[in-house]
C-alpha cells in the first residue's frame, strides 16, 4: 500500500508562507548562512533595519566566526580559559572586532576622532600608569601621603565600569613599570616588574620618591635601587571582578583567593637601573635590565642571573677612554632569543646610531658571574646609521608575537598570523625629524629560527666603519632632497612648509652593517624540505639587516613647537607633545598626534601562501572603513588627534603626571597635576558598551555611517 | 489536490542507469527525474531509503511550484556526479561558501525567485545551493545603507521612534 502523504503536511512550512520576504527565512539560514557572509559594517547596518534582525545579529556564532578569520590584528585578551572561544560571549567577540576595525580606521583617517572621554577616581595621587595589553586592566603607581603602592584597576567592568581591584604597598615610589602575560612555575599570570629606589640607611630622612624618575637627580645620601617582579595569578584577575556575586558573597569569595600580588624576584644594586623588559623564552620567564652598558638577565624560574657588557664601539669609543655611547632602548625578541639594543652617542651628532642584536645566554652558558666587570660580548648582528642628529627620544615597539599558551579566543586565531613589525622610533634634532626603523617579521620554520647562531662570528668593525664614514653623507635620508653636503648642518633640517611632510628614503643610503654572514635569502631559496614545513611549525624572527629591514625618516615641517615623545604601543604609536620648558617634573601636555605607518610590508614568503591571503583580506576590510572615515594621504604620516574640550584642556595645562597608550584597544590613560587623583581615559576606538545585565547597549545601535563619519 | 501516484518499478529503464523518481509540485505538475540527479538532496535521499525499506516507490510531493522545482533540478543536473564539500555532512566547513561562477549566473534572478529557491533548497536539504543563495542575498545587501537594505529585503522598520532616537543611541557603539 502506498504511503499517504498529504499536502497539508507542508502547509506550515515557510515555503508556503504567504509573506515571501526576507524575514520568513529560517533562522538557521539567516544566522548561519547570510550573516556569516557579511562584513562587520554590513552586519551593523543590517541590525538597524528591524527588531528581529537586531536580535539575530547578536548571535555569538556570527561574531565568533568573524573574530576567527578577521584579518586585522585584534587586541589580546587575558590568555586564559575564561576567555576561550567557547566561553566568550557574543558581545565580547563583537567588541573585539569592532574595536580592532575602529582603531585601525581612526588612526589612518584624515581627522582622527575621539570617541569617548571619561574618568574615574583613584583616591590617591597618581605617579605613573601602565595599561595591560588589551586595555582591560591598568596598573597605577599611586601615593597617599608617604605611602606608596601599585594598584590594579579594571577598566571595562560591567557594573562598576572602572575601579581598583587590589593594591599593594611598594615602600617607595614605583616607576618604569613593565608587564607581560607570562607563565611562572607552570601557572599563567600577569607578571610585572618595576623600579624603586630608597636610601641605603633607613634613618636618612629623605623622601626620595618626590624626585623625578630620570637619571639627573643627585641624591645627598647613598641610594639603593631595586627591581621588583610581581605576579598576579589569573584566578585573582578573573574572580575578583566577577559581577555575578552579590556584595556579601563576593566578600567571602575574594577572601578565599590567593593573594593578588606575589613577589617572585627582587634585584638590588647601588647604581641606577635604566631599562627593564620581561618576556618568556623557551618556556622560562626572563627579566632583562640594563645598568649603564651592562646588561643583566635573570631567569625568574631558576633564579640564575648573568651579566654581560655591550661591546666597546671602536673607533667611537676607546677601550680605556671615554665611552659616549648610551643604551637608549631595549626589547627582548623571544623566538630568536635575542635582545635588541639601540645605542646612541651623547657626544657628537655625527656619530652613528647603533642597532644591535645580542644573544641572551641560557642558564648553562652563564659561567661568568663577575658582577663588577662582566665580560664584553659581541653582538650577533649590528647595523649603524649616520643620521647626523641627536636623538631626543628613542622607543621600541612591543613585538606582536603570540603569547605562549594563549587559551583565549584571540589566541586561537593569532597563532599563525603575521605580527606587525618591531619598530624603533626616534625623535631627532629637537623635534625636527622622526626616524623609524622597521624590523619586519620573517617567517621561518621553528627549527631554523636560531640557525644563524651556528655560524662563526666575524666583526670587521674597524675597517667597516671607517669605510662607511668616508662614503656616507651626513644626515642623508632626513631631508627631502636626500641629503648631500648641505645637510651636514643640523640647522638645515629647519622646516619651511606647513604640514608635516614625509620625505621617504626606503633604501639605506647611510648604513653600515655587520654580523653573521648568513643571508636570509639562503633559507628563502631553501631546499625542497623547507617547502614541506606546514604553517603550524613556523615562527617569526626579526632582523636588523637584509630585505626584512627598512628605514624611514621624515622632517617635521614646521618643526613642532613642543617636546615630542613616542608612546610606541604595538603598531600604532601615539606622539604627544609637552611644553619645551624642562624645569618642572611634570610638563604641561599640549597636543597628541596619531602616527600611522603606511608602508607596505616586504612581499610575503611564497612557501606559505596564507600570509598573502590574510594581507589581501585585511586590505579589503580596511577599504570600507576607509570609505567612511577618509584616510589621510599617504604622505601624511602624522595626524592631529582631537584632545579634550577647552575645560579639560586647561586641566592638563598645569602639568602631566602620567600617560600610557594601548594601541590595540585605542585607549589612552592620563593623569594631570591639577587633578592628581583622577584617571582620564580617552577611547580612540568605537566601543560598544554592555549594560549591567550583560546586554548590549544602546538599543538599537546608531548608524555606523554616522558613527564613523567625522563630526561636523 | 494531487493524487498519490505509485511508480511502478517497471518504469526503470534498465540495469546500469539510474532509476527514476516522480516529483509532484504544489501546482500539481508531475516531473520525472533520475534518482542520481536528486541524490544531492538529503531529503530525497531519505525518502528513497524509506522506499527501499518498504519496497514501495511512490511520488514525492513537494510544497513549491514547478517553476522553482525545475530551477532546483537544473542546479542538481548541472552538478550531477560532482562532489561538493558543503554537501558532505561530515566534512562541511562552517562559514562562507565558495564562489562558483556558474552559481552566480544561475542565481541571477529577482528577489522573490531567489527567496523561493533558497526555501526550496532548505526544504530539500541541499546545503550547497542554500549556501550559494545566501551568498547571493548577501551580495545584494553588501555595502548598502540601512534604508536601502530595508527596501531590498522587504523589511519594515518596527523600531519605535523613541528607540531609534534614544539619547543612548547617540553614543558610540
Amino acid at each position: 500500500m502506498p504511503r499517504a502523504i498529504s499536502v497539508s503536511d507542508h502547509a506550515s512550512h515557510p515555503a508556503f508562507s504567504p509573506k515571501n520576504n526576507f524575514l520568513s527565512l529560517n533562522t538557521d539560514i539567516l544566522v548561519d548562512m547570510i550573516f556569516c557572509e557579511l562584513s562587520v559594517r554590513d552586519i551593523l547596518c543590517l541590525r538597524r533595519t528591524c527588531k528581529l534582525l537586531y536580535q539575530l545579529s547578536h548571535q555569538p556564532v556570527i561574531w565568533k566566526r568573524l573574530l576567527l578569520k578577521y584579518p586585522i590584528p585584534i587586541n589580546p585578551l587575558p590568555p586564559s580559559v575564561v576567555y576561550s572561544m567557547s566561553s566568550l560571549s557574543g558581545f565580547e567577540a563583537e567588541r573585539l572586532v569592532v574595536r580592532a576595525m575602529g582603531v585601525t580606521a581612526n588612526w589612518k583617517s584624515e581627522i582622527p576622532r575621539l570617541f569617548k572621554a571619561w574618568r574615574f577616581p583613584m583616591w590617591s595621587d597618581i605617579s605613573s600608569i601602565k595599561l595591560v595589553p588589551g586595555g582591560k586592566y591598568a596598573l597605577v603607581s599611586v601615593c597617599r601621603g608617604y605611602q606608596y603602592a601599585i594598584s590594579l584597576c579594571i577598566l571595562d567592568h560591567r557594573v562598576k565600569i572602572a575601579y581598583t581591584m587590589s593594591m599593594l604597598g611598594t615602600g617607595t615610589k614605583a616607576y618604569n613599570i613593565e608587564l607581560k602575560y607570562m607563565r611562572y612555575k607552570g601557572v599563567l599570570g600577569l607578571t610585572l616588574a618595576f623600579m624603586r629606589r630608597r636610601p641605603k640607611k633607613k634613618d636618612a630622612h629623605v623622601n626620595v620618591s618626590q624626585h623625578d624618575d630620570g637619571p639627573q637627580v643627585d641624591f645627598p645620601v647613598p641610594m639603593q635601587y631595586d627591581i621588583l617582579t610581581w605576579r598576579v595569578p589569573y584566578d585573582v584577575l578573573h574572580a575578583v571582578p566577577d559581577p555575578r556575586f552579590p556584595q556579601e558573597e563576593h566578600w567571602h569569595h575574594t577572601h578565599e583567593l590567593p593573594q593578588s600580588f606575589e613577589t617572585i624576584s627582587c634585584i638590588s644594586a647601588p647604581a641606577r637601573f635604566d631599562f627593564i623588559d620581561l618576556d618568556e623564552i623557551d618556556g622560562d620567564p626572563y627579566l632583562v635590565c640594563t645598568q649603564g652598558r651592562i646588561v643583566m638577565r635573570k631567569n625568574l624560574h631558576t633564579g640564575v642571573v648573568s651579566h654581560f657588557t655591550c661591546l666597546t664601539l671602536f673607533p667611537f669609543e676607546q677601550a680605556d677612554g671615554p665611552k659616549p655611547y648610551r643604551i637608549r632602548a631595549i626589547r627582548i625578541l623571544p623566538t630568536q632569543r635575542e635582545l635588541l639594543i639601540v645605542r646612541t652617542s651623547d657626544r657628537d651628532a655625527r656619530e652613528p646610531v647603533f642597532l644591535e642584536l645580542y644573544r641572551i645566554p641560557t642558564d648553562d652558558e652563564t659561567a661568568f658571574s663577575e658582577r663588577a666587570s662582566p665580560p664584553e660580548v659581541k653582538p650577533r648582528s649590528w647595523t649603524c646609521f649616520y643620521e647626523g642628529a641627536f636623538m631626543t627620544d628613542v622607543r621600541i615597539s612591543a613585538h606582536g608575537l603570540p603569547i605562549p599558551e594563549d587559551r583565549s579566543g584571540v589566541g586561537r586565531r593569532a597563532l599563525h598570523v603575521e605580527p606587525p613589525p618591531v619598530s624603533v622610533y626616534a625623535v631627532a634634532n629637537h623635534n625636527a625629524a622622526i626616524i623609524h626603523y622597521r624590523l619586519w617579521p620573517e617567517r621561518v620554520p621553528t627549527a631554523d629560527v636560531r640557525k644563524l647562531e651556528e655560524n662563526a662570528f666575524e666583526l670587521p668593525i674597524e675597517e667597516d666603519l671607517t669605510a662607511a664614514t668616508v662614503g656616507s653623507e651626513w644626515g642623508a635620508g632626513i631631508t627631502e632632497d636626500g641629503g648631500g653636503d648641505s645637510a651636514t648642518d643640523p640647522e638645515h633640517l629647519e622646516p619651511s612648509s606647513v604640514a608635516p611632510v614625509q620625505a621617504t628614503l626606503e633604501e639605506l643610503p647611510n648604513a653600515a652593517t655587520g654580523g653573521l654572514n648568513t643571508p636570509s635569502t639562503a633559507s628563502t631559496s631553501g631546499s625542497k624540505e623547507d617547502n614541506l614545513v606546514p604553517i603550524e611549525e613556523t615562527t617569526f624572527r626579526f632582523q636588523i639587516r637584509g630585505p626584512t629591514f627598512s628605514r624611514f625618516a621624515f622632517a617635521l615641517k614646521p618643526k613642532l613647537p613642543h617636546k615630542v615623545r613616542f608612546l610606541p604601543g604595538l603598531s600604532r604609536p601615539l606622539l604627544y607633545g609637552t611644553a619645551i620648558e624642562d624645569r618642572t617634573i611634570s610638563l604641561p601636555m599640549v597636543t597628541m598626534y596619531a602616527y600611522a605607518d603606511t608602508a607596505r610590508p616586504p612581499s610575503p614568503d611564497t612557501r606559505w601562501p596564507e600570509d598573502a591571503e590574510w594581507r589581501a583580506q585585511a586590505e579589503k576590510e580596511c577599504e570600507w572603513a576607509g570609505g567612511i572615515m577618509k584616510p589621510r594621504s599617504t604622505d601624511q604620516v602624522i595626524g592631529f588627534l582631537p584632545f579634550l574640550n577647552k575645560e579639560q584642556r586647561t586641566t592638563f595645562a598645569e602639568g602631566l603626571l602620567a600617560i600610557d597608550w594601548e594601541d590595540s584597544s585605542g585607549r589612552v590613560c592620563v593623569a594631570s597635576k591639577q587633578e592628581p587623583q583622577t584617571v582620564y581615559i580617552l577611547d580612540f576606538a568605537p566601543t560598544p558598551t554592555e549594560g549591567k545585565d550583560g546586554h548590549r547597549r544602546p538599543l538599537p545601535v546608531p548608524d555606523v555611517d554616522q558613527v564613523f563619519r567625522r563630526p561636523g | 489536490m494531487p493524487t498519490i501516484v505509485s511508480v511502478d518499478d517497471s518504469t526503470v529503464p534498465g540495469e546500469g542507469s539510474s532509476r527514476l523518481l516522480l516529483l509532484v509540485s504544489s501546482d500539481n505538475k508531475h516531473i520525472v527525474v533520475e534518482e542520481d540527479i536528486m541524490s544531492r538532496s538529503r531529503f530525497i535521499s531519505k525518502q528513497v531509503e524509506g522506499f527501499e525499506a518498504t519496497s514501495q516507490r511512490h511520488a514525492i510531493l513537494l510544497p513549491f511550484s514547478s517553476f522553482v522545482l525545475n530551477k532546483v533540478i537544473e542546479y542538481c543536473s548541472h552538478y550531477r556526479g560532482y562532489y561538493l564539500l558543503e554537501d558532505d555532512p561530515d566534512a562541511a566547513p562552517p562559514g562562507r561558501s565558495p564562489v562558483r561562477e556558474w552559481d552566480q549566473e544561475f542565481l541571477d534572478v529577482d528577489r522573490n525567485m531567489l527567496l523561493r529557491i533558497i526555501k526550496a533548497a532548505h526544504y530539500l536539504e541541499i546545503k550547497s545551493l542554500v549556501g550559494s543563495c545566501a551568498r547571493a542575498i548577501a551580495d545584494m545587501i553588501r555595502g548598502k545603507t540601512t534604508e536601502e537594505m530595508r527596501e531590498i529585503l522587504g523589511v519594515e522598520n518596527d523600531f519605535t521612534p523613541e528607540e531609534e532616537h534614544s539619547p543612548s543611541s547617540k553614543c558610540t557603539g
